[in-house]
Formats: C-alpha cells, structure tokens, sequence
C-alpha cells in the first residue's frame, strides 16, 4: 500500500498503539509474576504450617494436595496470562475493542500492513483515528501500571510466610507425655523385669506398618517425611534428636531440669534412629560401669515418680531404679535394638512399663536422694542397656494385639 | 480521494438514503427495518426476495422506491402460464418503411431499473430462471443475442406463503442471487390504524422524488460505487469467512440444515454491511454491521432438513446460533 496519506499521522498512531500494548503486557506480566509469588508462598505458608504441626501421614498427604493445588493454580496463571498477552498482530484489535472506536483503528493498521493501491476512503479513515487519539492513550486504557490487587497478594503471602517462619519456634508442641502404668504388668515371658523402664522395642523387619513413623526408603510418603523433619530441622534450630536428652550420667541429671523448663518442654518425639542413638551411647561411654544409672528428665520423673499401689520402692530424685545394675537382665527386652533396626526407622515403640522390682527395691523417698549402693556385680551394671524416657508413641494396628498381650494393657483408655 | 472529499461522499449517501427512507415511509406505513434492508440491498447492488402475505403493501414499497429514486419500474405478476418472453422480451416480425419484414426485438419488462416480480414461485421453473441471467449478469439473452440491462438494475421478488397449491419453489440457484431475503409481518395495532387512515383519506399520499429523473440512474450508480470503497479489514473478512462456514459446521446448524450458505452469502454479508457502515459515517466496516445484516443474508440460503421441520426449526433460529457461535470468534 502507498504510504502517501498521512504517513506521519499513521507512525504516530503506530507508535502510540506500541506504548499500549507495551504498557499493557508488562502490567499483565507483573500480574502473573505477583500471582505466581501469592501462591507460591501461600503453598509454603501451608508446607511449613503443617510440617510443623501434622503428623507425617498427614503431611505426606497434605504435600501431595498442597503440591496439586498450587501446580494447578500457577497452571492457571501462566495460561491466564498467555490469553492477555497481546501479540504485536492483535494490539490494535485490543485497542480498538477497549477503547471503543468501532474497527477505525484495527482496520487502519491492518489495511496499512497490506501492499496494495491506497483505497480512497483511507484518508477519512485515518483523519478518523487521529481525532479519537486521546481515547486511547496508554494511560487511559491501561490505567495502573502495577496491578495492584495481585502484589498485595503477593505481599501478603509473602509476610504470612515469613511470620510463619518468625513464629515457627512457638509451635513447638509441648513435650510429650509420658505414660506411667498404673497397672501391674506382667512380666515378660522369661524376663523378670524390674525398676521403672522405658522400653524401646526395636522394629520387625517384616512388618510393613510404619505406625506413623515415615519410611525412610524412597515412596513419597518418606520423601514427605524427609521434607518434614528437614522444615523442623531449619526451624526449630537443632535437630530434636540431638537435643540434649539426658540418658545417663551425672551430668544428665544435671541438666535435666533447665531441660525440663526450657526446651525441652517443647521438645517433639524423638526418632527410632535416636532411640537406637541412646540406647548404645551409654553403654559404650562406660558412665553405666561407673554405677551410674539412665535417667530421664525432670518432666519424666514426675510422670514417673507417682506413688505406685502396693510398692514400698521409692527412687530418689533422678536415682537409678532400686535393682538397677544388680538384678536386672541387661536384655531385659531381648537383644538390644541392632543398628540396622534402629536406624531403619521403621517402626519405634516406647513404653512406660511400669514393672515390679523381683527383689531389692527402692526405698523411701528421701531428700536429698540417697546415693544408689554399688553395684556388686560390676559386669552386670556395665552391661545394661541405657534407656531414656521417650514419648508415647503410636502403635501400629498391626502390633496393637502383641503390645497389649504383652504388658497387659487392655484395660487402659 | 482526500479526507474531506470523502467524508462528504458518505454525508451525500446518508442524506440521499434518508431522503428515499422517509419518502417511502410517507406511503408504506411501518416495515422501517425491512424498507432499510430493501434500501441496504439496493445500494449494495443486490436483489431482494420480499416474503410476506398479501396486502401488507410489498408492491406499494417497490413502487415508492422506484418513484422515490425517480427509476424505471416494471411489475411482472408471475402465473403459471408465464412465459420467459414474457418477462425478458421476443422477437416480433416487423415491415419497415421500405416493406422489408425483420425481426425487431421487443424489450420485456426486465428493462426496467426497478422490476416487481409479484409472487414469483407462481411461475414455472423454466419462467423463473429467465430471470436468472438477468439478476446475475444484468444481461437479458434473446434468440442468441445478448441485450444488456441499464443500470441500476433492481429486482424485488415477492414470495406468498400461503396458498401454495400450484406453486414452485425457487431453485436454490435462484435463492441464492437473491441478496437478501426480507420478511413483512403483519402490522402492528397503531401502525394499522394509520395505514387505515392515510389510505382512505381524500387526498392519498405521494412520494416525491429525491433524484432528478436524467440523473437519477447515475447518481444511483455513484452511489453503488462509494459502497464498494468501504474499507473492509482482514480481519472482518476472516469474521464473515467464519460465520458461512459455521452456517455448515455450527452444532446447531449441522443438525438441522443440509447445505450451509454458498460464498455469495459472504459476499452479501460484507456488502450489506459496507452500506450500513456508510450510514453511520464510517469509511469501514465493523463486526456489528455484519451481525446486522447476517438474518437478511442467510435465511434463504441454508437448506433445512427434515429434522429442522421435525422440530419446528427455521432458519431464523439457526442463523441466530450460529451469530452466537461466531461472537466467540470475533476478534
């Protein structure tokens, strides 16, 4: 097409169709950027929330849902934003729709693009355009050059996430209860058992029931529990399991009130690997052959030092079980936990097994604590097995029938 | 043609087209939307095939029009025992002053600007389709030779659709070079009180020209001309190529019409809408006008099936989804 009519009035409409679709494409770009940042840290405001508060069934889960949803909802936006991102071909047909003027300018600008002879009414066509030129100024059309509402969005996931973050510490659960029998229990099949034990059980390699503890292997659910206790891990500060957890020594029971009152009020369970970690720790240190007893922390020995019907044994403040390091089978539960049993993490079960010393039990309560006799049998007191208090956790259905059997439970909400 | 020459161009075709609308409307009361669709037609160098019951004043909107252009008019009331001559013209034997006997041809009534075929599925097949090369080529062929039409060349068809005992359908052929299809309803309660005053009166309306009778044909072909530089887009012929396609592939359409519309719909479609575009004052076409002139367009050019009559389904309402169907498509 001749170029002859009105060439100069026809760049200027180009140019300003130009800043339109300029202006126009950058604010739908920073729409989307801004709804992409608004879900993205609205998602993670919900992972960090439920890491920290869920279980790992229900955070494998929610993983899932929260991963689906935001894929999903950033799908949306990219797609959203390719239908308004306006091609240079289409800025005048946008223009013209938005800024009402009926085809003047779309037509004008296409009929421009082809390469025939001038038609006649051009000249009209353009003197048309150029008089409605204030009716779609950039401004005019596109209004705001930040889409307002989609960074306040953004923003406001933004701060939500990080006031997750800043709080995080507070949502720490509180330390977790410890169960004391309040049953007689009978003894173990073999085994006298004797003092107050917390028992860790170590896992059946046959059972595939993770009673609630993630599998550490490679499914999802374990790729979920990895994400939980890495998000713990970050925002708790040191990982629980190698929070200070007195399982033996003086120096334990040193510690065990701050414990008690200060972190480790809130401390969460501990793992199977840790459990398995305690279990060995003592008794490779050698504290046990030196007399000393495990202890737990001051929150446990509450638990643990109820008064109990029909005992006479009382244990001092932190003191090692009456019978400790003298009666007592250093396999009390069977071999100890292997390593590979503990640190699979499969499967962790803590009881609070209220048992009945055979002989030689502990006396009355004193203050200060009388100090443990020593042990007459040295060999026997290196050999047993440290144990800590751990927090009662959930019993697979599938050994329900066997802890229940075997510690006589049953009649225990 | 710069700005200024063109915008009065289109300010003459608005006033021209007011002018002949408001005289036709001195004697036709009502139809305002199909005198405008008539007047569309006409400037857009089509013809119009008018259906309606009779006594609703389609003749009596022909006659205006011509009288209001100040054009040639013809009626041709169309029987069964119509013959083709009797509408293009014979050859008669004629002795001439020095008593030689030759054939002279004898225009028939298709030389005229304006031609009223009156309740033309009355005539036969072969009747009908002597206007065929007429409508199309503005050409009447007698005898092997060929006599061309003067221009404007206009034909308003009128269809009864009742009685039709004794009746033949248009071939589609000939449907289709109609370029619009116009539907009369019955008048209204206030408008029929008026058409029963002014037309038992004393004194009964006239129409006064609007063009001088020497250059009425010539202006009306200027007229025609302005229409065809309308400017259309790429993008509204992509809409109208759209829309006679749907007429064919649209859901509704596929179930009920056997034949969609043919490509003179398209053509009709944008030349209907150029003449619309001129009378709002524009040098181009938009969406709208198309949409606007699409009912005229395509309701005699979709061939129902029997499924459409099973149901109760016309055209009307076909060509109403298919606009609907096409909005998504607009650009």
């Amino acid at each position: 097409m001749a170029r002859s009519t009105g060439s100069g009035a026809v760049e200027a409409i180009q140019r300003q169709v130009r800043r339109v679709r300029w202006r126009r494409n950058l604010r739908d770009l920073q729409r989307a950027l801004y709804l992409l940042i608004a879900v993205g840290t609205g998602g993670a405001t919900a992972l960090v929330l439920l890491a920290l508060t869920a279980s790992p069934r229900l955070f494998a889960r929610a993983v899932a849902a929260i991963a689906a949803a935001t894929l999903g909802a950033a799908l949306v936006i990219v797609r959203d934003a390719r239908r308004r991102w306006i091609p240079g071909d289409r800025a005048a047909l946008w223009i013209d729709h938005r800024g009402g003027l009926t085809g003047r300018l779309a037509t004008l600008v296409e009929l421009r693009r082809r390469e025939e002879a001038e038609p006649p009414l051009l000249a009209l066509l353009v003197e048309q355009n150029v008089a409605r030129l204030a009716l779609w100024r950039p401004d005019r059309l596109v209004p705001r050059r930040v889409p307002r509402a989609a960074l306040a969005a953004a923003a406001g996931g933004v701060t939500l996430l990080a006031l997750v973050v800043a709080l995080a510490p507070r949502l720490r659960p509180p330390a977790p209860e410890l169960v004391a029998g309040e049953v007689s229990a009978r003894p173990l099949e073999g085994v006298e058992l004797s003092g107050e034990r917390l028992a860790v059980a170590p896992i059946d390699a046959d059972d595939e029931d993770t009673g609630g503890m993630p599998d550490a292997g490679s499914d999802p659910g374990s790729v979920a529990a990895r994400l939980q206790e890495r998000i713990r891990r970050e925002l708790w500060g040191a990982p629980t399991r190698e929070s200070p957890v007195p399982v033996a020594g003086t120096d334990a029971r040193e510690e065990a009130p701050a414990d008690a009152a200060g972190d480790g009020a809130l401390e969460p369970a501990p793992s199977p690997a840790e459990l398995a970690s305690r279990e060995e720790g003592p008794g490779s240190d050698g504290r046990q052959a030196a007399g000393e007893t495990p202890s737990v922390d001051e929150g446990d020995h509450d638990l643990l030092a109820q008064p109990r019907d029909g005992d006479d044994e009382t244990r001092g403040r932190g003191g090692a079980a009456a019978g400790a390091g003298t009666e007592a089978d250093p396999h009390l539960f069977g071999p100890p936990s292997s390593g590979a049993a503990a640190t699979s993490q499969r499967f962790a079960l803590s009881l609070a097994a209220r048992v009945h010393a055979g002989r030689g039990g502990p006396g009355e309560a004193t203050d200060p604590p009388r100090a443990p006799a020593a042990d007459t049998r040295a060999d026997l007191a290196a050999g047993q097995r440290a144990e800590a208090a751990v927090p009662r956790m959930p019993v697979p259905p599938g050994y329900e029938a066997l802890v229940r059997r075997h510690f006589g439970r049953e009649g225990l909400p | 043609m710069n700005a200024a020459v063109a915008a009065d161009a289109i300010r003459d075709f608005q006033e021209t087209f007011a002018a002949v609308r408001r005289e036709i409307g001195k004697v036709v009361v009502g139809h305002e939307q199909a005198i405008e669709m008539i007047l569309t037609a006409f400037f857009a160098g089509g013809h119009v095939l008018i259906e309606g019951v009779p006594g609703i004043g389609k003749t009596l909107i022909v006659r205006s029009l011509a009288e209001a252009l100040n054009l040639s008019f013809s009626r041709v009331q169309f029987t069964v025992d119509l013959m083709p001559a009797d509408i293009t013209g014979t050859r008669i034997i004629s002795e001439g002053p020095d008593g030689r006997r030759e054939f002279v041809f004898v225009p028939g009534p298709v030389f005229a600007h304006v031609l009223l075929a009156d309740e033309i599925n009355r005539a036969t097949p072969k009747t009908q389709s002597a206007l065929l090369e007429a409508m199309a080529e503005q050409q009447v062929t007698v005898a092997g030779k060929t006599y061309p039409l003067a221009p404007p060349f206009f034909v308003l068809a009128t269809l009864n659709p009742i009685e039709m005992e004794g009746t033949y359908q248009l071939p589609e052929a000939q449907l289709d070079r109609f370029l619009f299809k116009v539907l009369l309803d019955y008048p209204t309660e206030p408008e029929l009180e008026r058409i029963l005053g002014t037309t038992t009166g004393a004194q009964l309306p006239t129409v006064t020209p609007v063009l001088p009778r020497e250059t009425a044909p010539t202006r009306v072909e200027q007229l025609k001309r302005l229409v065809r530089q309308v400017l259309v887009a790429p993008h509204i012929e992509r809409y109208v190529a759209a829309l006679v396609r749907l007429t064919a592939t649209d859901e509704t359409a596929s179930r009920y019409v056997t034949y969609g519309s043919s490509p003179r719909g398209g053509q009709a479609l944008i030349l209907g809408a150029k003449v619309l575009a001129l009378l709002d004052g524009r040098p181009h076409v938009a969406d709208d006008d198309v949409e606007r002139v699409a009912p005229a367009a395509f309701r005699h050019r979709l061939v129902l099936n029997f499924t459409a009559g099973a149901a109760g389904t016309d055209a009307e309402q076909i060509v109403a989804r298919v606009l609907a169907s096409a909005r998504r498509l607009r650009p």
